[in-house]
This record gives C-alpha cells, structure tokens and sequence, in this order.
C-alpha cells in the first residue's frame, strides 16, 4: 500500500511540475509512432503533401499581394485530415494555424499556433510572423509589433525577405492602430440574425434601406464541392419592422455556379453581378421586371471591351446619376485588385469607356469593394492598405469638384478591426449602412453587420425650476430644453412614390426623368416596377426638380416639384397618376360594383367612377364605350338585358356628372365575352366585369 | 364688516351701561305710564338682539374652528347659523363661501357676492372671487372693479399684473406690478416684476429688482433662488451657486433650491455635488418629478442606463405630461438599444412640444 501511495505522489508532482511530457508531446508522422496503422500514417502523409503545395502556393500569393483565402481553404481541407489522424504534431499544428490567418476564420488560427509552441519550441522560421498576426488581430499591439520584430531578427534572411513588405506593414498597422482605435465613434455594430456559420457577405441595400441583397455560401441545393464548400449564392430580405429577420433565394439569378451580388441601383430595381466565363469574371446588370429579375446582361460594354478586361470585374457600384460604375478589377495597371470606373458613352448600344483608375484610392494592397452614396459625393470602399487595422479596413473618400476622390479616411474602430471588414452599403440618410466582416464573435466566416451611426451627441435636459410670482406657489418649470450639437445635415431626400393608371390605379411601368430645372439637364432616368408602379430614388436637396414621366398608350406627364432643404434626412412620396389615351385600350373597372342581379352602382364605386369622370374632363377628345358582362350564371337573354342595363347605369352616372352624353357608348355583351372560365367561382366573379374602351381620341 | 360688528357691539355695551339698573328683572309694573312701557320695551328688545348677536358669533367662532379643523360640513353649518341668526353678518358668508369654494363653486360665488354686498368697504371676498375664476378676464374684470371703486388697492393691480403675466402679456404686467410697487413698497411685487424682466431676457433689470425685494424681505428663500437662476441664465454660475446656497440657508427644506443647485453643477460637470443635492431634493420632497429627472440626467453620464431609466420612469409616473423626461428616456432607451421605446418617448416629448424631438424622429426613428 505505502509503496503505491509514493507511486501516486510521484505521478502528481510530475503532472504538476512537467506536465507538457504528459499533455504536450510532439508527435511526428512516421512509422515508430503509429506501428499499428501504417496505412493511416501514409494516407495522412500524402494529406499533408498535397495541403504543403496548396499552402506554398497560397503564400506566394500572399507574397505578391493576391488575396488566397480559397488556396488557404484548400490547404486546411487536407491538413485538416492529418490532424485528425494525429492532432499532437507541432508543425501540422503551426500550418493550420497559418492557413487560418488568411481565410475568414482567422479567430481560430491563435488556438492552433499556442499549441503548436506548446508542443515544441523549435518550429518554423516564420512562426513569430504568424504569431504576430494572431497577437494583432487580438488587439495586442504592442505584442505583435515584439513578434514581427522577433521574426525580423532571428529569422533566415531569406525568409525575412520574402515576408519584408507584409511584416513592414503588420508594424506599421500596429503602431498606426491605437490612435485610430482612440477615437470615439458614436456607432453600433450589430450582427444580423439572418447570418450563417457559412460565409454572408457583399450586402447590396436599396436607398430607402427597405431590401438588402447579399451573397452566402451557405448550404443550398446545390452540391457542395470537393472541399465540402457550396456554392456562392444571392439572397434577398426586406425590412420587417426595423431589422431584416428572414431571407430567401433570389432564384432567378442562382446557377450551380457561384453568383455574387456586386451592387444595387438605389431604387433596387437594378442588381449588378458577377460572373465568370472561361476564368474571367465580368460585371453583368439583371433589372428588376415586375417581380423577377430579369437574364443578367454584361455591364460596362462587351466583352474585353469597354470597363470589361480579360481580368476580373468584380464588385460594382452604380452613381447616382446612373452615368459610370464603378468597380473593383485587377485588369488595371497595378494588377492588384484596385478601383476603376468606366463611363457610359452609348446606352442602347452598350457602348462604354475604358477603366480608369479611381486614383488615390487604389494602393499596391488590394481593394475589395467599392460603394458610391446615393449622395454620389462619398465613395466608401475596402482596401488593404491606406492605414488599415489590418486585413481589409473601409475607408471613405469625397469627391472634389473637379472629380478627383480625395484621401481615403479609415471608418475607425468599431467599423473596422484588425479582422477583414469590407463591403458597405447604406441608407440615403447616411445613419444605417451594412458591412460584412470575418471579426471575431460572428457566427462565422464572414457576417453581415448593420451600422448605426447614432450622429452627434444626444444632450441630456436637466431641469430647474423657479417660483417666480410671489403668489403662486407651484414652481415654474424653465423651458430651457439642451439643443444637441448640430447632427449633420444630410441634403439628401429620398423621392419615391408609384406610377398608376388614373382610373384603375394598376401600377404603371413607366419611364421616369428627372430634370434639374436650374440647368436643365437630366438629372437621372429610370423606369418604374411594372409590378408594383414603384420608383425609388435619393436627390439632393435644396432644389427644384422636373419629374417627366412617359409610358405607353398613356398621356405623358411632367410636373415640377421642389425638395426644401431642411434639417435631416427627409423621405417625399409622391404618386403619379397617368391618363390612359390610346384608343383600342380596353381597361376593367375593377371597383364598379352593382348588387346581385341588379344595375344599380353600390356607392363604394364612385370613387373609381370619379376618376374615369376625371380623365374625360382632362382629355375632351376621348370617346369611350362602356361595356357590362356578366357570368354565365342565369339565361342568356337575362344577362345580356342585366349587362346592358349596368353599362347603361355607370353611362348615367357619368353624364351626371357632366361628361357629354354624345363622347359614350353603352353596351351590354351578357355572358359572350368572357375573360376567365365560367366553370369557378373566382373565374365567374372575373368576369362579372365593366369596362371601358377607347374608341376615339 | 368688523367695524360694523364693533360699533353694534359697543352700542350694546353703552346701552347696557345706562339701563344697568334692573335691567333682567323687568317686570310687568301695571304702576308704569305709557312713555316708561315703551322704554322697558325697548330695552327687552335690545337685549334680545343683545343675545342675538352673542348666539351668531357664538356660532361663527364655532365655524372658524371647524374651518380650521377642515370640517367644511360642520364649518357650513356653524356659519349657516350665524347667519340665520344674523343675515348682514358679511363674514359669516365670507366663511361660509371659503368652505363652499371646494366643494360647491356657485354657493361660493353667491356668499363672496353678499359677504362684498353687506361691507363694501372690504374688498377682501372679491379678492377671493377673481381668485376663484377660471377665466382669466373674469378675474381681471373684478380687479379692474376694485379699482375703479378704490384706486389705491394695490393689491388689485398687483392680482392684475399676475394674469396679465400668466397670459403672456410681460410689458404690461410690469405697468401694473410698477403700479404696485408705488402704493405698497412690497418685496413679492418687485419679485413679480423681476420674473417679468428675466422674462424679457432683461437679466440687468431683473436682479436690480429681485435684490430690492430681498433688501425690503430678507427672509423669502424664493427670491433668493429666482436670483440665482437668473444669475445662471446670465452665465454667471458663480453668482447662482451663492444664491442658491442662500435660499438654502434661508430654508433647508427647500427641495427646489437643493434641485436647482444640483441641476446647475451637472451644468458645471460636478457631479459629486450634482448627485448630493439632487439626493437631498429626493429626500425632502419625494414626489418632486424634477429631480427624478435630473437624477437620471446624472445617472445617465454615469453610463447607468437602467438606473437613469429607473429614475426617468419616476419622473413620469409623477408628471406623466413631463416632456423634458420623455426626451430624456428616450435618450436613455437609444443607449440601452432600445430604439422603439427612445422613438416612442421621443414622439410623446413632440407631442408635449419639445421641437428637438422632432428632430431626433427624423433621424433616428424614420
């Protein structure tokens, strides 16, 4: 027993005073450690083999300044099956640990490195490199900028040569980072609940912030591919309440290949995608038709021509007044992934300039979105370089008068952190935007957060009070309320609204221009949802505008309208009602109503009546034939008496109302021309129908 | 009225005096001559309107005390008596409308106008009268009567300068505090007419008077801290923390002295003191709304958010019309992520007319 009982003492003290022997052992891939699974020993060994060239060739990437998260994704996929044939090897370890560092689950690379170290102490040249990064993007400033300095110094020189750009950077960045981070910005960051553990990313949302369109990765029905990664899709969700809860598939635009958002037009009736073809990947525009959006079409001109390279377009961004795009392409100069625009020349044919540099924007590091403000005055993009935090930052330039964008300014802390914090996209007041970030604490891989910037400081109204008449003794309040400081003014309005037939008040798709009266040119033109009549967009404020609005077979419409400058973010709605006038057009009076069997007009029906009474007051030219119709529920001769007596009726009530008698025609068709089966219910109420055509203008 | 109670009285007593003699054991005397009948007559009934009296004010002390004792039903009755007994006793129905006034406004507005009736040198029930008034012109009306009757009642262009004041009409209620000031040299009216200067944003003008009024009454702590806010309306903190220690100092159960002083070191960022005084507000007077507000004003700073909403909600459930509260707890509620509520406050403070919150709408809640 006593013997036992010093065996046991021995067997703490060692855990306590060494316990790496017992918990932290390197274990090495060969054969004297796994005699009894050679076969798992060599199927691990060549998991590693193919993971090492993947990693080599992801870092070279990373050596000349690509972006090679799905190398790195790669690697990780086969190292990940020898860690799991034996996690207690120190390199394997440090390789996944590194791999990490360049994808977007960097937060789970420092777990791999410390226990590569603990395990042993003599790894890789590079491990302080990577260990710096760790330490960076965990905020340990001043601990990374010891660690890449370790690198720089103990490091082969051949090594150190071929990181010396990256680790001059990571110093830089850290020694850049606490004052960027001693700002105090009023903004919130928030992760959405529609995110995945997959990648959400590449948020796209409409001006009135009411639809975000974004890209996932997550599992669709698609099959995943050799790695157990789906393919990109587009995904869309509107705003319930004040966030966005619920999402689902924009399926028109999804093929088994992945499909990447790019940018919203501000009225979200336009969507720019990517594509790839043969390895090259261009920006194609879908419209939004009624509720489908339409076959993508290529942007920017034909291919290798106009914006369009053998190099990838990527990411775009409309302007405002819809005459350039802007783009992210890494068939410019540099090579690198940088910010061109191009302009159009010839719409209808498709015809636009050649990429030009966005300027000072654009840096040897890559530039991963671009975002141009319904204010068409800001560009907010992504980069690596400027005075990132690290990874992708995003910054904000303005624009000067003569176009030139201005020096890029980082967003700060808490937009931007050490992780990739890229994509921006915001309301036209400016107060929410979302962003899509890998940073630690998501749900994994990148995930979309919403921005809100709270604006300027909200002053608290402390209160006295004094009893200032002698006689009366309730105190008096003093009605000094703290005016805030100034919240900046957004000249910015939102100008929406809906294009609608006079009389049925369907939607209209209509072509919308809008004119600044002061020089009279076109400010932008548009065309409404044909589904909805809905038009969208934002326009500085403090000015007079002209709203021209033309649609076929309808009387063409222009008015002038002023939008106040006034404080804030203002939002005017405006409907426009077009006026039928072709002739042979056949409209339903849906709202005409009579009770069963019977010709005389329900009172809910005169609002519709009103309108027609209106239209024929406007237009004195229009001739009209009013028709009644009936099911085929009850005798023919009966309904075509019903039909006529209806027709007769709504005649009536509009020469009632002053429209000459000789501009109508009344006709009862009874049951001869139905528009829908007479066999249901819902086909039979169909086509118990007025209407009224056109028969002279 | 009291002069006429007096001069009855005295009468009595002289009558008293000179028919001492025998005077209760008057008897039927079949000796005595027509003339000595009439007097002994006389006399009998001037004792019985002797005892009269003494029964009516018997019954008035009685009132008054009820009164006092805030027994308006016995008070009503007690008067009542007095009056039955006495129906020119002008303060009996001064009383007796002093206790209708809560109860029954007509019955008051009958006694005010026959206590005035019955001594119409006493302008003291249409005093009360105006006072009653709701509508302001009707009040304005009696005072003008007032004067019109006695130029020299200072306190009606005194009651008229406050309407005038509470209707917004500042220049003119200065004429008639002016008016007052010049018949009676009374602290409370160059207060009055202070507040209406600071009114007028003439701050000068304002402490030149509110220091006249502590000069003529150095004892009202109000005055003290209407100087000190106008002290602090100037900018001068210094000046406004003095005063306000003074109206302290005057009176140490004055909570809106301790609240305003709390209120102006949030201003100066001293929030140690801020936090002591608007304690020591809470504690004399917990139901004062205003210091709930600043005390979530202070807790708010303190980035105490649940706290300061805690101290807001008071504020409201004590003034649920408290706008300046509303617009606070809307502030509060968009720190704490609660942005339904911040715009929910923020639309009721707009409501209440606060124009900031307009603003906040706008921006934050569109």
């Amino acid at each position: 027993m006593i013997v036992i009982k010093i065996k046991q003492v021995l067997f703490f003290v060692t855990l306590l005073v060494f316990p790496h022997l017992l918990f932290s052992q390197n274990i090495d891939f060969k054969t004297s450690n796994f005699k009894k699974d050679k076969e798992g020993l060599k199927i691990a060994k060549e998991n590693i083999k193919t993971a090492d060239e993947l990693r080599q060739k992801a870092l070279l990437m990373v050596f000349d300044l690509q972006d090679a998260n799905l190398v790195f994704e790669q690697a990780i996929f086969y190292y990940n099956k020898a860690q799991m044939f034996n996690p207690s090897n120190a390199e394997l370890n440090y390789k996944i640990g590194s791999c990490l560092l360049f994808t977007n689950r960097k937060e789970m690379a420092k777990s791999y490195l410390d226990r590569a170290n603990k395990i042993s102490d003599n790894i890789s040249d590079d491990f302080s490199f990577f260990y710096g990064m760790c330490l960076q993007l965990d905020g340990e400033y001043k601990k990374a900028i010891d660690s890449y300095q370790y690198f720089k110094e103990n490091a082969k020189k051949k090594i150190i040569e071929k990181y010396e750009t990256l680790t001059t950077k990571y110093i830089k960045e850290c020694t850049l980072a606490p004052d960027l981070l001693s700002k105090n910005h009023r903004i919130w960051v928030d992760n959405l609940v529609i995110n995945s553990k997959y990648d959400d990313w590449s948020p796209c949302l409409s001006a009135d912030g009411s639809l975000l369109i974004f890209t996932s990765n997550r599992p669709n029905e698609n099959k995943s591919n050799e790695f157990g990664l789906f393919d990109q899709n587009i995904y869309f969700s509107s705003l319930e309440g004040r966030s966005f809860k619920s999402i689902s598939l924009l399926s028109e635009l999804n093929t088994v290949n992945d499909d990447v958002s790019g940018g919203l037009s501000y009225d979200g009736q336009r969507l720019l995608i990517f594509k790839d073809e043969d390895g090259d990947s261009d920006v194609y525009e879908s419209t939004l038709n009624g509720k489908y959006w339409g076959e993508p079409k290529r942007k920017m001109g034909e291919r290798y021509r106009g914006g369009n390279t053998e190099k990838d377009e990527t990411f775009a961004s409309f302007d405002p007044p819809d005459i350039k795009i802007y783009y992210i392409t890494d068939g410019g100069y540099s090579g690198n992934k940088n910010i061109y625009f191009s302009g159009v020349m010839n719409r209808e044919r498709n015809i636009w300039g050649k990429g030009q540099s966005a300027g000072v924007v654009n840096t040897k590091f890559q530039e991963g979105s671009v975002y141009i403000h319904p204010d068409g005055r800001t560009m907010y993009f992504s980069s690596k370089g400027h005075n990132s935090l690290g990874g992708y930052d995003i910054f904000v330039s303005y624009v000067d008068d003569l176009g030139h964008w201005g020096k890029p300014i980082n967003l700060g802390y808490p937009i931007n952190t050490p992780y990739d914090d890229l994509f921006y996209s915001a309301t036209a007041s400016g107060r929410y935007a979302y962003i899509a970030s890998n940073r630690k604490g998501g749900k994994g891989g990148l995930d979309l957060y919403k921005v809100t910037f709270w604006g300027a400081d909200k002053p608290m109204t402390n209160d006295f009070e004094d009893q200032l008449m002698a006689s009366i003794a309730s105190p008096v309040s003093d009605n000094f309320v703290a005016e805030p400081i100034a919240i900046k003014e957004k000249s910015l309005t939102v100008f929406k609204g809906r294009i609608l037939d006079i009389v049925t008040n369907n939607p209209i798709s209509a072509k919308i221009e809008i004119i600044i009266n002061k020089t009279g040119k076109i400010y932008t033109s548009f065309t409404s949802n044909s589904a909805t009549g809905k038009f969208l967009l934002s326009l500085p404020s403090g000015e007079n505008y002209g709203i021209a609005v033309a649609a076929e077979g309808y009387l063409f419409h222009s008015e002038n309208f002023d939008l106040p400058k006034g404080d804030g973010f203002n939002v005017v709605n405006k409907d426009i009602e077009l006026k039928n006038i072709q002739v042979g057009s056949n409209i339903t009076l849906k709202n005409v109503f009579f009770n069963t069997g019977k010709s005389d007009i329900k009172s809910d029906s005169y609002a519709e009546l009103d309108r027609l009474v209106s239209l024929l007051s406007d237009i004195a030219s229009l001739r009209i034939e009013i028709s009644g119709h009936t099911d085929n529920v009850g005798t023919k001769s009966f309904n075509e008496l019903l039909s006529q007596r209806r027709a007769d009726a709504v005649v009536n009530y509009l020469v009632n109302k002053g429209v000459d008698r000789d501009r109508l025609i009344s006709k009862g068709y009874g049951q001869s021309r139905p528009i829908h089966s007479n066999k249901t219910d819902e086909g039979r109420a169909k086509n118990r129908r007025t209407e009224f055509e056109i028969i002279e203008n | 009225m009291n002069s006429k109670l007096v001069l009855t009285f005295l009468l009595m007593i002289v009558i008293k005096c000179v028919f001492s003699q025998n005077t209760d054991i008057i008897s039927l005397d079949t000796t005595l001559t027509d003339t000595e009948i009439s007097f002994q007559d006389s006399i009998n009934i001037l004792n019985k309107h002797n005892n009269m009296l003494i029964a009516s004010r018997n019954a008035y002390n009685d009132g008054l005390v009820f009164f006092e004792n805030s027994d308006v039903k016995q008070a009503i009755n007690s008067f009542t008596n007095a009056i039955r007994i006495d129906s020119t006793f002008s303060d009996a129905y001064f009383y007796r409308a002093q206790c209708y006034k809560s109860i029954n406004i007509e019955l008051a507005i009958s006694d005010y106008n026959t206590a005035y009736r019955l001594d119409s040198l006493d302008f003291t029930p249409l005093y009360f009268l105006a006072m009653m008034y709701s509508d302001r012109n009707l009040a304005v009306k009696i005072y003008e009567f007032i004067i019109s009757k006695d130029p020299k009642q200072s306190k009606a262009y005194y009651e008229k300068g406050i309407i005038l004041y509470l209707n917004g009409n500042i220049n003119d209620a200065i004429l008639f505090f002016t008016e007052s000031i010049i018949l009676n040299n009374d602290a409370r009216s160059f207060n009055d007419r202070g507040s209406c200067y600071r009114k007028l944003e003439k701050y000068e003008l304002a402490i030149e008077d509110y220091l006249t009024a502590i000069n003529l009454n150095p004892n009202l702590a109000f005055i003290y801290n209407n100087l000190a806010s106008t002290y602090r309306k100037q900018g001068n903190s210094e000046n406004a923390l003095n005063y306000y220690s003074n109206a302290i100092n005057k009176d140490a159960s004055y909570a809106v002295a301790f609240n305003n002083r709390g209120s102006l070191y949030i201003e100066l960022n001293d929030f140690d003191n801020a936090k002591k005084d608007i304690d020591q507000a809470i504690l004399l007077d917990n139901n004062y709304a205003p210091a709930y507000n600043n005390m979530g004003v202070i807790l708010h700073q303190e980035k105490r958010y649940n706290d300061a909403l805690d101290a807001f909600d008071k504020a409201i459930l004590l003034n649920n019309n408290y706008a300046k509260a509303f617009l606070n707890r809307g502030i509060t509620r968009q720190m704490n992520r609660d942005e339904d509520g911040a715009c929910s406050d923020w639309d009721k403070a707009k409501e209440l007319g606060i124009n900031i919150a307009n603003k906040y709408l706008i921006n934050d809640c569109n």
